[in-house]
């Protein structure tokens, strides 16, 4: 078998010295061509799985053990200047805000080319072409106007699919992908997921789909980990989440959280109290064993 | 019944400064190209539609932070089309906006009472703190909240801060612009509950802009759909859903990822307009 894309052991992480655990001995792993979606609600250290990766964790936030592998490398065992250009190179982030994420100050059609030029060496009027090209892979209807645009001029679903496209154009081979398609309407976000799966097909990518909607696991992804108060409670393949009878309570409580216009009455339902009191059981139990191991 | 906002042919349109000539004007970039729309007092009416097709830049001219280029917005009987600054004055207290991202319009150096008491005392309203304090509990946060700054809050919270700084002031109408879609299913489910419980006990009349069709049908009992500046539908929303009239909403619906395992989803291809069904 070979090694996995991305591969995630023992992550261990908390909020200074003493304060609390935000990532509680989580492992995972994506392989070539993997959907893996990571859900799990606000705060639950979703977004933290991401930035471990990309080596951007607040300085508030230390890790204390655990290993990350790009493709069975250490990526702890790398220079910082390694690091940053192996995850340069291989990993693209689509990252969960995209008003922070774009410079205000410059041109759309400039932050979508700077990967091509700066990090894969393509030459400008080659990179711009692609550049086009992408936003309309991306659903965007007029590229050429989009390009000599600003980010303030465009809607929260065009500047979203700018990031997209920007995290496409280098092909990379994981991509992590932080409530990607949360501004989108449902057709564009069809359009979208469609292109993921054609990516995956083509050039074999690695995905981490950061989501909370349980609708586009269930259409996206192989696998799944769910995610709460940094605690992997439940992992593996998609079909058992969706089956009779879920691994986890909590997976169940989110699947009927989620809003389905087929039956309204049915939907947006709250998590139950007796599945918040097991995870509450379960998280205590957690920092019992942490602090006897410590 | 009178609907509280009339709608006639507006239009929006910006120059784009991007394609500027050297001598002469900029071209316009056309956003709205003639919308006609009611929204009935004490309802919701859901916004639907393409991204980037004109809902939040509609909503904009609705509560006036935008002027439209032709057209007419008619508010409780009052053309506030053209209206000045001046002219609005009064008529801000009566519309209010939720925003999608409440971290980037709560101040960050406030607390949440003077964050919600700040658009009171601006209004000149008495008993701001009171009144701060009485909205706090009606979105089901509570006093002990009062004190914190936002980044202490979680998204739910500070969510709930952003409306509660829309009602405070007793407004007749509220925009709300995508304000679900940042949540997790579990703290969606419950903002829309207490959506549904202002509405009702303060005879609010709002605008939902959502992408999810799904909180749309549980939420309003009217929606409209937009697509490139155009609206392309509006009716009763249980209506809509059981029967689209316009090839763009039914493709909107099957496009509805609900959560259950589906290969075929992905890979369907669209029908197109022209397609017999
Ligand atoms: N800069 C920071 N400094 C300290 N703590 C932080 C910081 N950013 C986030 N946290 C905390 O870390 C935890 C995990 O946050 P994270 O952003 O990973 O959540 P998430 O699962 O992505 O949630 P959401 O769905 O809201 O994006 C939360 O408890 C959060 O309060
Ligand atoms: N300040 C601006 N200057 C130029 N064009 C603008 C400006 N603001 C918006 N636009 C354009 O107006 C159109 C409509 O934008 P709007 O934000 O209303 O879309 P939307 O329907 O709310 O989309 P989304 O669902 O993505 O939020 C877009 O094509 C956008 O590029
Ligand atoms: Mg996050
Ligand atoms: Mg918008």
């Amino acid at each position: 078998m070979t090694a996995p894309v991305l591969s995630i052991e023992g992550l261990n992480a908390r909020l200074g010295r003493s304060g609390p655990r935000i990532l509680r001995d989580v492992s995972l792993s994506v392989a070539a061509g993997e959907v893996h979606g990571l859900v799990g609600e606000s705060g639950a250290g979703k977004s933290m799985i991401g930035k471990a990766i990309a080596g951007l964790l607040p300085p508030a936030v230390r890790v204390h053990s655990g290993t990350i592998r790009l493709h069975g490398t250490d990526l702890a065992a790398l220079s910082p200047g390694g690091r940053r250009k192996l995850v340069g190179e291989r990993v693209a982030i689509i990252p969960q805000d995209p008003l922070t994420a774009l410079n205000p100050c410059r041109r759309i059609g400039g932050q979508i080319t700077d990967r091509l030029i700066h990090i894969l060496g393509w030459e400008r009027a080659k990179a711009d072409a692609r550049a086009a090209e992408l936003l309309e892979e991306v659903a965007i209807r007029d590229p050429a106007r989009v390009l000599r645009a600003y980010p303030h001029e465009l809607s929260g679903g065009m500047r979203q699919r700018v990031l997209i496209a920007a995290a496409f154009a280098a092909e990379p081979e994981l991509i992590i992908a932080d409530e990607c398609t949360t501004a989108l309407d449902v057709t564009v976000q069809r359009q979208i997921l469609r292109l993921i799966a054609e990516m995956q097909e083509r050039h074999g990518t690695a995905l981490l789909f950061v989501t909370h909607d349980m609708g586009v696991v269930a259409k996206i992804c192989q696998s799944l980990s769910v995610l709460y108060q940094g605690k992997v409670v439940a992992q593996g393949g998609v079909e058992r989440f969706f089956a009779q009878t879920p691994p986890h309570p909590y997976a169940d409580a989110l699947i009927n959280a989620t809003p389905r216009y087929d039956r309204p009455e049915e939907s947006l339902l709250p998590v139950p109290q007796s599945v918040l009191d097991g995870l509450a059981r379960e998280i205590a139990a957690d920092d019992e064993a942490w602090e006897a191991h410590a | 019944m009178t609907p509280l906002f009339e709608v006639r042919g507006l239009h929006l349109s910006l120059p784009n400064l991007n394609e500027k000539p050297l001598f002469g004007p900029a071209p316009r970039v056309h956003i709205l190209r003639g919308l006609d729309l009611d929204l009935p007092e004490g309802q919701v009416t859901g916004i639907v539609g393409e991204s980037g097709s004109g809902k939040s830049t509609l909503g904009r001219c609705l509560i006036r932070l935008l002027e439209p280029t032709g057209g007419s917005v008619t508010f409780a009987g009052t053309d506030i089309t053209h209206l000045g600054p001046q002219a609005l004055r009064p008529f801000r207290r009566d519309l209010q906006m939720i925003f999608q991202d409440p971290m980037s319009s709560l101040n960050p150096r406030h607390r949440i009472r003077d964050i919600i008491a700040g658009p009171l005392r601006v209004n000149g309203v008495e008993n701001a703190d009171a009144r701060a304090l009485d909205a706090l509990d009606r979105v089901q946060l509570g006093r002990r909240f009062a004190d914190r700054y936002p980044h202490q809050l979680s998204g739910g919270q500070r969510q709930r801060v952003g409306i509660a700084r829309g009602i405070a002031l007793g407004p007749r109408f509220i925009l709300a612009d995508e304000i679900v879609s940042g949540l997790d299913v579990s703290t969606q489910a419950q903002i829309i509950a207490l959506l549904e419980e202002l509405v009702a006990d303060m005879n609010l009349t709002m605008a939902f802009i959502s992408h999810d069709l799904s909180v749309i049908r549980r939420l309003c009992q009217r929606v409209i759909v937009m697509k490139a500046g155009e609206i392309v539908e509006a009716g009763e929303t249980a209506q809509v859903f059981a029967a689209p009239q316009h090839p763009y909403t039914a493709e909107l619906k099957s496009a509805i990822p609900l959560p259950e395992i589906d290969d075929s989803w992905l890979h369907d291809r669209p029908r197109e307009a022209g397609d017999v069904q």
